[in-house]
């Protein structure tokens, strides 16, 4: 095994570990098709509803045709959808969150208001600690032009009342973090 | 009022909540401060609330640090392989990241490094402010410079009102509380409707945040569900947290869809791009910051850091100190509107901090980042909690920077529950010398309004050592008769076999804690014959035979344990010491500095090192930490308008020390060295201050080891006991409970005998376990040692 797989490998369990650790499930896949047959799986037990995913990103997501994805058209869609999919730029291995830059309104919405939330990873983009998220954020923001750029770590939760860790308040409230094996198809 | 969720509720909301809420509004401002103290004091819930919230925060914060830790430590470097290195590891690991960067996972490291950082941008504030604000501009984020919180409220207001926006929602802002936005809206029909949902229960219950992070931690759950049956006119499941969280999302749903504006805080304002940082964990700020058309964000000056670097490291510290979370669930970078239509503004408030920039005292204060870790170790904040133990901020930062904020008749009352612990000091993420700065508040207060009456003859008389001398032995012989066992006990006192009846004042005073009868004949006294004799050799080879030690007694010790101090004088001696007893050594000045007086306190830190500086010895020894710790710690800063005093006071630090310092690093007996039958099990208090600011933690602990006691360590043994100087007389309610809490914690432990090493702590739970019938002994640890050498000797 090269060094390069041996670092991506310690930087996935270590991302598996501490994203397990802050309440997200993670389904590690291969490929675009695993990823489809986890998310089609996982949302059968769900309830009802629509499977959203935001307009712009749809075709980023790679998952139409394999996944009977419906475009987020506006917030009444995504509050009403069974789910939302969205694309994460990177995860971090040291706190185990998913980052994302999204400038649009209802892309971020689709992370944020839908009642589960799958949240797409490939496995080779997760970076160590949040010294190398810091300067990855610094290029989405300062040279990418990304307005809205945010860590993801779990689901929504809170412990106002009597201290009690009580998940899903405003936000999801499950977290699904797809990690997908092999190449990045975008 | 025009506010629906306000006049949805009414004015009342579940039981024992505050009273005199008649119109249905949040007040202006708090009730006045007497009238706060006694309604947390019969609200025995809250108490209980908040010490099981402190006892599992400590667990759960020092575990994420000790985990953050353990990873730096092993070489894994929390996401790194052990075996790579920069140039090997992949596309994300940064060349750039320096070799010091692995430091930081330790939490002194990473602080201190947080804090340096502030205190850059502290000392560039004007620099770093405009260059934030022309990132900010040309990101397109509309910049207002607010001076004063009216500033700030009104631009809100005009902005809601040229663009008729009736609804807003908020997420959590310590700022707008700070200006009391939500008054200033809902007066102007517009409605304000809270998101947080700590927040929004407390804006339900017309209260003010009690806690920076958990702001109804003085609530319980019944409390909010009978609140949220009112709100929703359904019955809500008074045990059933799960359902109550349910409520708040699908009520606030609503809110969120129909408001025109949001208004968000920020954690940090990032410099190099005009971003702003916050940070959450429900996801209302993130739908705050998203659904409505227009966002405002209101955050003070002190938020700014220089590039994202110090934003990585303060989201290391922040959620740490605040939840002991790793990380929060949500941590959001936002540099300027973020899509068609969107409108977005921030308002950066003054209010007072410009001005605390420019006091050398209390700048460090702009360091803070709002974690609220200072309340969540503080002993009184527990007992009275946030409403009290501060004004709108609460916890140790809320007390000093009231003042700047909020005036000085905020912070007179809560500034003086302050026991100068010095636990908040320990916990800090950017070091705030939080204790410090309190009791320069206090300094400040007694300036501006003088001493509490009942406080001014006695600080007058201690300023004069011979006036003193006298009364206190002239009281010794009167007393005499009215103790028993060197304790008086006034509910005790019997007159024809009945009790005395007693004005409620001195119950509140003594019930609980019996007071130490003065000596007709001072330590002083018994000590001087001794001094004469010739130096004996050590009865155990140790590290301080031979050497000269100049004992300062204190004034407590000197004036109501006489035989402690002459115990001490045994040891030194048994050790093979040469003894001194410097003259006209009267007291270090603590009491006064501990009242606000400082100007008595120079004079008695003068007399202090005139004293000393004459003795002729190689250690110059106490038996009281508080002293030695003032001498050490506090005498640079009182002294430094006069640069040839403070130096004075340098030079003694090289001699002197307290008592368990000169046992560990002179006299250095080995394990066991002491050892004789003692049947006792015994336990140890750290003296606060010796644990926080000296800290001295293995130290004692090594003593007893070589006194080869039956030692058993009890849980919280570094949390105060409650006596805090000046507190247990201004505040007897709130020490009675710290010290319940302490020997809750020495029961539990089942130890016979109860050790420390202040003299101030021993007559505080001396008092206390013989009002209370306590079944273990309180010694000071020159008493113990005293004990054991003894039975050592007894026994050879």
């Amino acid at each position: 095994m090269s060094e390069t797989n041996l670092t991506n490998n310690f930087l996935k369990t270590r991302f598996v570990e501490r994203a397990t650790k802050a309440g997200a499930t993670v389904l590690e896949v291969n490929g675009l098709a695993g990823a489809a047959q986890a998310i089609a799986e996982t949302i059968k037990t769900k309830g009802e509803g629509p499977l959203v995913a935001t307009p712009d990103l749809l075709e980023e997501t790679g998952l139409t045709g394999l996944l009977p994805l419906e475009p987020a058209v506006d917030e009444f869609k995504v509050a009403g959808s069974v789910a939302g999919v969205s694309p994460g730029r990177f995860g971090i291995a040291e706190t185990g969150s998913i980052v994302y830059a999204a400038n649009a309104r209802l892309d971020r919405l689709v992370a944020m208001f839908s009642p589960i939330h799958f949240a797409m990873l490939y496995a080779e983009n997760i970076v160590p600690d949040l010294v190398v998220a810091g300067g990855k954020i610094r290029e989405l923001q300062v040279q990418e032009g990304s307005k809205y750029v945010s860590f993801v770590t779990g689901p929504s939760r809170t412990a106002d009342i009597e201290r009690v860790l009580t998940i899903g308040v405003q936000g999801p409230k499950e977290l699904y973090i797809v990690l997908i094996n092999g190449e990045t198809e975008r | 009022m025009s506010n629906p969720i306000i006049n949805r509720v009414g004015s009342q909301a579940g039981h024992g909540e505050s009273q005199g809420h008649a119109e249905g509004h949040m007040e202006d401002k708090p009730a006045p401060f007497k009238q706060r103290y006694r309604k947390a004091l019969n609200d025995s819930r809250l108490s209980r609330n908040l010490l099981n919230f402190q006892r599992s925060w400590r667990v759960s914060r020092d575990e994420t640090f000790a985990e953050f830790k353990t990873l730096g430590d092993s070489g894994e470097k929390v996401g790194r392989p052990p075996q790579a290195t920069s140039t090997t590891a992949g596309n994300f690991v940064s060349e750039a990241m320096p070799a010091e960067e692995f430091s930081e996972r330790d939490f002194q490291a990473m602080r201190h490094k947080l804090a340096s950082i502030k205190d850059s941008v502290i000392d560039n504030q004007e620099d770093y402010i405009s260059h934030f604000i022309a990132a900010a501009r040309n990101n397109g984020i509309i910049v207002y410079e607010a001076e004063t919180p009216a500033d700030l409220n009104n631009y809100v207001l005009e902005l809601c009102k040229t663009k008729g926006i009736t609804t807003v929602v908020k997420s959590k802002t310590m700022v707008s509380e700070e200006t009391g936005l939500n008054h200033v809206l809902e007066a102007e029909g517009i409605n304000p409707v809270e998101t947080d949902l700590g927040e929004w229960i407390a804006q339900l219950s017309h209260e003010r945040p009690s806690h920076m992070v958990l702001p109804i931690i003085h609530k319980s759950r019944q409390q909010v569900a009978a609140l949220f049956t009112k709100v929703t006119g359904r019955p809500v499941d008074p045990e059933n947290v799960t359902e109550q969280v349910r409520v708040a999302r699908t009520e606030l749903r609503q809110d969120f869809l129909k408001a025109g504006m949001g208004i968000s805080g920020a954690n940090a304002l990032i410099a190099e791009s005009g971003a702003v940082m916050f940070i959450e964990n429900e996801g209302n700020a993130r739908l705050v910051t998203t659904l409505p058309k227009v966002h405002v964000v209101v955050a003070g000056i002190e938020k700014l850091v220089p590039d994202y670097d110090a934003a990585m490291l303060q989201l290391r510290l922040l959620a740490r100190s605040a939840t002991a979370q790793p990380i929060t669930s949500y941590s959001t970078f936002l540099a300027g509107p973020s899509d068609p239509g969107k409108e977005m503004h921030l308002v950066l408030l003054d209010n007072g901090r410009r001005k605390m920039r420019e006091l050398p005292a209390f700048k460090d204060a702009l360091r803070c980042i709002r974690c609220a870790a200072c309340a969540d170790v503080c002993p009184p904040y527990q007992v009275v909690g946030g409403h009290v133990f501060g004004y709108i901020y609460s916890g140790a930062i809320g007390l000093v920077n009231t003042p700047f904020h909020h005036g000085i008749d905020a912070a007179k009352d809560p500034q003086s529950l302050c026991v100068q612990c010095n636990a908040c000091v320990t916990v800090c993420p950017v070091e705030i010398p939080l204790a410090r700065q309190i009791l320069d508040v206090r300094a400040k207060v007694v300036e501006e309004k003088g001493l509490v009456w009942y406080k001014k003859p006695v600080l007058w008389l201690w300023q004069r050592p011979k006036t003193f001398d006298l009364l206190a032995r002239i009281a010794g012989i009167l007393a005499k008769p009215i103790g028993s066992k060197g304790l008086i006990q006034p509910t005790r006192w019997k007159v024809l076999g009945r009790s005395l009846p007693l004005p409620k004042f001195a119950r509140t005073m003594t019930a609980w804690r019996s007071l130490p009868v003065p000596a007709a004949k001072p330590g002083r006294d018994l000590i001087k014959p001794k001094l004469a004799a010739p130096v004996q050799p050590p009865i155990i080879p140790n590290g301080a035979a031979g050497k000269t030690v100049a004992y300062f007694i204190q004034c407590l010790t000197d004036r109501l344990y006489p035989d402690m101090a002459a115990s001490t004088v045994e040891i030194f001696q048994k050790l093979g010491c040469k003894v001194v007893l410097p003259e006209n050594q009267h007291c270090c000045g603590l009491p006064n500095l501990d009242s606000g007086d400082k100007a008595g306190a120079i004079v008695l830190a003068k007399q202090t090192i005139e004293s000393l500086e004459r003795a002729q010895a190689d250690y110059i020894v106490t038996g009281a930490a508080s002293c030695s710790i003032m001498m050490l710690h506090d005498y640079k800063h009182l002294l430094e308008h006069e640069p040839d005093w403070a130096a004075r006071a340098e030079k003694l630090d090289k001699k002197v020390m307290d008592f368990v310092t000169f046992m560990d690093k002179v006299a250095k007996l080995p394990a066991g060295a002491l050892s004789a039958p003692y049947d006792a099990r015994v336990t140890y208090h750290n003296f606060c201050q010796s644990g926080n600011v000296q800290g001295l933690r293995d130290e004692p602990r090594r003593l007893m080891r070589s006194l080869g006691v039956n030692f058993t360590e009890m849980e919280e043994s570094n949390v105060c006991c409650g006596f805090g100087g000046s507190t247990s007389a201004d505040y007897p309610e709130v020490s009675r409970r710290i010290l319940e809490r302490k020997f809750g914690n020495v029961e539990n432990s089942g130890a016979d005998v109860l050790v420390t090493d202040n003299p101030g702590c021993v007559m505080h739970m001396r008092g206390g376990a013989d009002a209370q019938g306590r079944n273990f002994r309180v010694l000071h640890i020159t008493e113990l040692v005293a004990e054991q050498l003894r039975r050592y000797e007894a026994s050879k």
